[in-house]
């Protein structure tokens, strides 16, 4: 089975020949097989969803029955309903579905949130120095908690998302960078092992968690806010790759590659990490 | 009053001989009264059987009918987490989160008729979580903050309090919370010491009993540089808060 999809991922083989639905039900398969007491629904806690994680997600519930980043998305929530320019943060993504169905296709063009978010912005006449701001974070967390609980409702039948799609997945297969490692090194083939003292978390739910807060981070810089691509950036520097910037479409492509395998578990964003 | 140019800008605390201290007696004996005590294994302590980040270690103590309970991480520098004295004493129960700095034994002490009880947990420690450091970034510390939530439990409520306070990284010099007092319509339920063993950002919990709708609880919180702040809202506000999609 663990060939099988291993196989089924690497587009030289299968090339378009398999429909991405096939592709993603082999994908969930293979998890749902592995960690067979977890079901689908459940894969929205990262690592925290497998049973051998259930000494680190102790501290996980403890800190999620009133987690640390309420500090941050509260004055986020507000800053959501303050009108600049005469318009507010609310109306203006109230034009685009709820945060289960993004990554997004709107005059033929792919949108993540923090895309949608930043153009609203604009329309508000502000923006944000660097597009990794902790603001944006911020926010988009704000944007994908009204959603939380609803099943991720991704398109599978777009051509645009499947192009991107077929990118992502070469991104996630490829061994790439100094220690010659891929994304499905760890998340696939070693996903519920321990890395160097870390649990590595299941490639399935991924991004229903995100944006993460870490403690860590906050102690560090002041706000912990992790975006999933800071993630995949964080990810691509420990695998001794060069790290695209945010923005670049290899991180588009990569999300929109997870996003539409974790198609139909609830959305759990935000989460806060140690 | 100490004042020093940290890397936050300029800090001022205060020196409490006894909170600050790096040894165990003179706590004990300040507190009780005595420094002699029993072991007793009904002193429950909940800890996560492996913990993931030494400077975010959540715990929960449940001391039946105790009149103080004292908590020590023996092996730190300075081994006081928090005391903590009134509140219910039929059922006390505290949760809370620590800084453990490498240290191993999470300790104890609870003043029972007179006599000094105490109980012990090691604590076991994987990896360290963060080997790739996130960069510091010129990001303005943000102003501290608190909230409340509320939960049912056992024919009560328990009261959940996070604090945002996170000035620097060493708990000689940088200020930490020092006193949280957990009030119920202005009266004063329970009362928290904190030494420098108490995390970052830290969380406290309480549970208590017969509480109604209307009632106003309120948390006040001090620090060791003398800033404070509070938070309050009504049982029925806070009690099964639904966090999420409050706009």
């Amino acid at each position: 089975m663990f060939m099988t999809v291993i196989f089924a991922g690497a587009p030289c083989i299968h090339a378009q020949s398999v429909a991405i639905d096939e592709e993603v039900e082999q994908f969930q398969g293979f998890f749902l097989e592995r960690f067979f007491s977890v079901s689908l629904e459940e894969f929205n806690e990262g690592p925290y969803s497998l049973p051998q994680s259930a000494r680190q997600a102790a501290t996980f519930h403890f800190l999620e029955q009133l987690p640390p980043y309420m500090h941050d998305l509260i004055p986020a929530r507000s800053e959501w309903n303050r009108t600049y320019n005469g318009v507010t943060l609310k109306k203006c993504m109230a034009q685009y579905p709820p945060a289960n169905q993004f990554p997004y296709v709107i005059d033929n063009q792919v949108m993540s949130i923090e895309m949608a978010i930043l153009g609203c912005l604009a329309l508000q006449d502000r923006s944000f120095a660097e597009s990794d701001s902790m603001e944006l974070a911020a926010l988009t967390a704000v944007f994908r908690e009204q959603a939380r609980g609803l099943a991720n409702q991704v398109s599978l039948d777009d051509e645009k998302l499947k192009t991107l799609y077929r990118e992502g997945r070469r991104i996630f297969w490829a061994r790439q960078g100094q220690y010659n490692y891929s994304c499905a090194s760890c998340h696939v083939q070693n996903a519920g092992n321990t890395l160097a003292g870390e649990l590595v978390s299941p490639a399935l739910g991924h991004t229903t968690a995100f944006p993460v807060y870490s403690q860590t981070r906050a102690s560090r810089a002041g706000n912990g806010w992790v975006t999933l691509h800071e993630q995949y950036q964080r990810c691509m520097s420990r695998m001794g790759v060069v790290t695209p910037t945010l923005g670049d479409q290899r991180l588009l492509a990569l999300e929109v590659f997870q996003t539409m395998n974790d198609v139909s578990i609830p959305l759990k964003a935000p989460q806060s990490r140690p | 009053m100490n004042v020093r140019a940290g890397p936050f800008g300029i800090q001022a605390w205060i020196d409490h001989d006894v909170l600050d201290s790096e040894e165990m007696e003179p706590i004990l004996l300040e507190w009780f009264g005595t420094t002699r005590y029993a072991d007793d294994a009904s002193l429950r302590i909940d800890l996560p059987v492996e913990i993931i980040n030494p400077e975010l270690v959540p715990f929960r103590v449940v001391a039946l009918d105790s009149e103080k309970i004292a908590i020590f991480i023996e092996e730190n520098k300075h081994p006081l987490v928090l005391l903590s004295e009134g509140g219910h004493h039929a059922y006390r129960e505290l949760t809370g989160i620590m800084r453990a700095e490498g240290g191993r034994h999470f300790t104890v002490y609870a003043l029972r008729n007179g006599n000094l009880y105490r109980n012990t947990r090691t604590i076991r420690q994987s990896a360290p979580l963060d080997r790739m450091q996130w960069p510091n970034r010129a990001v303005a510390q943000p102003p501290p903050s608190a909230v409340l939530r509320g939960e049912s439990s056992r024919n009560g409520i328990n009261i959940f309090c996070s604090i945002r306070h996170q000035q620097g990284s060493f708990p000689d010099m940088d200020p930490h919370v020092r006193q949280v007092i957990f009030s119920v319509n202005d009266q004063a339920v329970s009362t928290l010491e904190c030494g420098p063993s108490v995390a970052r950002n830290p969380r406290f919990g309480i549970h208590l009993k017969s509480l109604h709708e209307d009632d106003m609880i309120r948390v006040d919180w001090s620090d060791s540089a003398g800033a404070e702040g509070h938070a309050l809202g009504t049982v029925g506000l806070i009690l099964g808060r639904d966090l999420y999609r409050e706009i």
